[in-house]
């Protein structure tokens, strides 16, 4: 299992919901096309990211090369990939915490309430936060991340590092497809993630 | 960055739906009592049609996290029976092994984290984490061995992505399965105390005559595929789906109600424990005696005592199935090439709450021309109101706030699908 791992959550049927299973099926290819890798990597990545189903929302394909090309190549070239995994994680509910178990660190991408403008994005470690889960209504089938991680608090389950990206949804209707803000949030919010591997990767030696 | 910022990470997904309970009575006579629940995202139909079919096992299992494997079941079986693909025997065990992984996993998370704490007058599984952990634990560890045999089939978590019609791009090893097969074997232990603690629940006592409906086959209890069979005598092929649900809009209802032989039934754990009983597993019989559990049970509440029954058979399956494929080894078995064909199917199976059907039309290019989609929180919406009805003039001097208490436990009992439905019960006594 590698330790560190960058997670998508969220219904990709519900609109701006699925922004954190875009993000991570765009990096997975992202990664997948990285010019340095070997043949073996290549591989295993395609297995792991079949067109098919990234290709579920795919209304505007992100073109890492048109929008950010320099940056993204050289991030993508110094973060050391045989310790990192992405996962689309879709709606686990309490389940998160058996993907997360035993990891030293978790990027977890979702769609986040912060009353801020539509595809605006921020980092924030549930320290820092108030998340407001829903300890009286805890409803299992979808519940969120905010309930998985307060269950875990009650047990003492230890939790690895977990950082979010929460992106700010325009829209969360029946939707097969991400509104045009959070859309062009998709490559930016990539980038922040390379970044941020990349900065613990470069402290941590 | 602030030192406090309130944020609400799931915010979005919890605010979609409601589901309303409404009662109203005056002078002690019930006036008015009904139950409102968004249904299926109406929007299925048009998420499909014009899509390869090969996409629609993999989008409708985006529906629900929980019901991810049942939902892409109904969908692959739609399509295979339109395009007229048979299964092997490997594919068909490897099939019912990961619907097994999920009765299992949906189960633990409805019994032990949504109804037990009820019993236990809390408000949710968190604080009864604090009273209970080593329960709370448990059902987690159960439902981590669930959601490692769905991944270690479906080829990741929560939405299987190695299910294709035909079969699977992804085949677990021999020795996957052997390590599987020893923790469920291991899993043996905290089912009996499951078993032990539930029935020690004191359920409420209620009883109505309901016509329950599951599909049903020879030889198995059926949770792929059967004929639809009712308690009422029933009996009628997947394509006539329709004879059965009978949908009908209802005013008070954004969801379309269903009805067979009386004014509603009743799918789920209960209904095929009631259809079923007999194919158990006989592990599976014993935790049904144990809970006092018996066809034809005719009370609701017990739907989740049904639960606990069919975890015990999921588990004692699963094993049997490892055994199986560890017998036979695995193959690697050529993927189904479309022939330029469509057609028309219903796929049908019996997710952790209840009957599922897909129906979908295929044109000869492959595309999806119509689909259809009805879920078992929709059938059993005028069912939890005919109860509601029956229950509230028999415990409504025990006032508001056990006949708030009490119907709340009523709809948790039946598992609502959240997901397409709902997440908060508001009641409201007008």
């Amino acid at each position: 299992m590698k330790p560190i791992l960058v997670l998508g959550l969220g219904n990709p049927l519900q609109g701006d919901d699925g922004v954190g299973c875009r993000v991570a099926q765009e990096l997975e290819r992202v990664i997948a096309s990285r010019p340095e890798q070997s043949v073996a990597e290549s591989k295993e990545a395609a297995k792991q990211s079949p067109t098919r189903e990234s290709e579920i929302a795919s209304s505007q394909p992100f073109d890492s090369a048109a929008q950010n090309a320099a940056p993204l190549r050289v991030l993508l070239a110094m973060t050391r990939w045989q310790d990192v995994e992405v996962m689309d994680g879709g709606t686990p509910g309490v389940g998160l915490l058996n993907v997360i178990e035993r990891r030293a660190r978790v990027i977890i991408i979702d769609a986040a309430e912060m009353s801020i403008a539509p595809g605006a994005f921020r980092r924030f470690t549930p320290e820092q936060v108030a998340l407001t889960g829903s300890a009286q209504r805890f409803s299992l089938h979808r519940s969120g991340v905010a309930d998985a991680l307060a269950l875990a608090r009650e047990l003492k389950i230890e939790l690895p590092e977990i950082i979010f990206f929460g992106v700010q949804p325009a829209s969360v209707e029946w939707r097969d497809a991400l509104s045009p803000a959070v859309q062009g949030a998709v490559p930016r919010v990539i980038e922040a993630i390379l970044n941020e591997l990349n900065q613990r990767m470069k402290s941590e030696g | 960055m602030a030192q406090n910022m309130k944020i609400d990470v799931h915010h979005v997904t919890r605010v979609e739906g409601h589901g309303n309970i409404t009662v109203n009575a005056k002078n002690g006579v019930l006036e008015e009592c009904r139950l409102d629940i968004v249904e299926t995202p109406r929007f299925f139909e048009a998420m499909l049609r014009g899509r390869p079919y090969t996409d629609a096992s993999h989008i409708t299992s985006r529906i629900c996290g929980i019901c991810a494997v049942g939902h892409a079941t109904a969908s692959l079986r739609a399509s295979e029976t339109a395009l007229g693909v048979e299964l092997s025997e490997q594919a068909w065990l490897l099939r019912k092994l990961i619907f097994h992984g999920e009765i299992l996993d949906s189960h633990v998370l409805h019994t032990y984290m949504l109804v037990a704490p009820d019993f236990f007058k809390v408000g949710s599984v968190i604080p009864l984490a604090g009273i209970a952990p080593d329960a709370v634990l448990r059902a987690l560890r159960m439902k981590k061995l669930a959601g490692d045999l769905c991944a270690m089939v479906g080829g990741r978590h929560t939405h299987p992505i190695a299910m294709s019609v035909g079969g699977f791009t992804h085949l677990p090893t021999v020795d996957e399965l052997k390590a599987m097969r020893a923790r469920l074997i291991d899993a043996r232990k905290d089912m009996d105390e499951t078993v032990a603690l539930f029935k020690t629940l004191p359920w409420p006592q209620f009883t109505r005559e309901t016509e329950y409906v599951a599909l049903s086959k020879p030889d198995e209890y059926a949770f792929i595929d059967g004929t639809i069979t009712t308690t009422d005598g029933g009996r009628y092929h997947l394509n006539d789906y329709r004879k059965v649900t009978n949908e009908k809009c209802v005013e008070h209802s954004s969801s379309k109600h269903t009805a067979h032989k009386r004014e509603s039934y009743m799918v789920g754990a209960l209904a095929r424990f009631n259809v079923n009983s007999k194919q158990l597993h006989p592990k599976a019989q014993e935790a049904a005696d144990a809970l006092g559990l018996k066809a034809v049970c005719t009370n609701p509440y017990l739907n989740s005592a049904a639960q606990v029954v069919e975890m015990v058979h999921s588990i004692e399956e699963s094993v049997k199935i490892c055994d199986e494929l560890i017998a036979r080894g695995i193959k690697k078995e050529d993927a189904y090439k479309f022939a330029g064909k469509g057609g028309t199917g219903v796929g049908a199976c019996e997710v952790p709450r209840g009957l599922l059907f897909h129906n979908y039309e295929i044109g000869d290019d492959g595309k999806i021309v119509n689909a259809n989609c009805i879920i078992p929180t929709g059938q059993n919406l005028a069912n939890i109101e005919a109860d509601m009805r029956a229950l509230v003039p028999q415990i409504l001097d025990q006032g508001q706030e056990k006949v708030t208490f009490a119907l709340e436990m009523l709809v948790r009992a039946y598992d609502p699908c959240i997901s397409c439905s709902v997440h908060f019960l508001d009641v409201k006594f007008v």
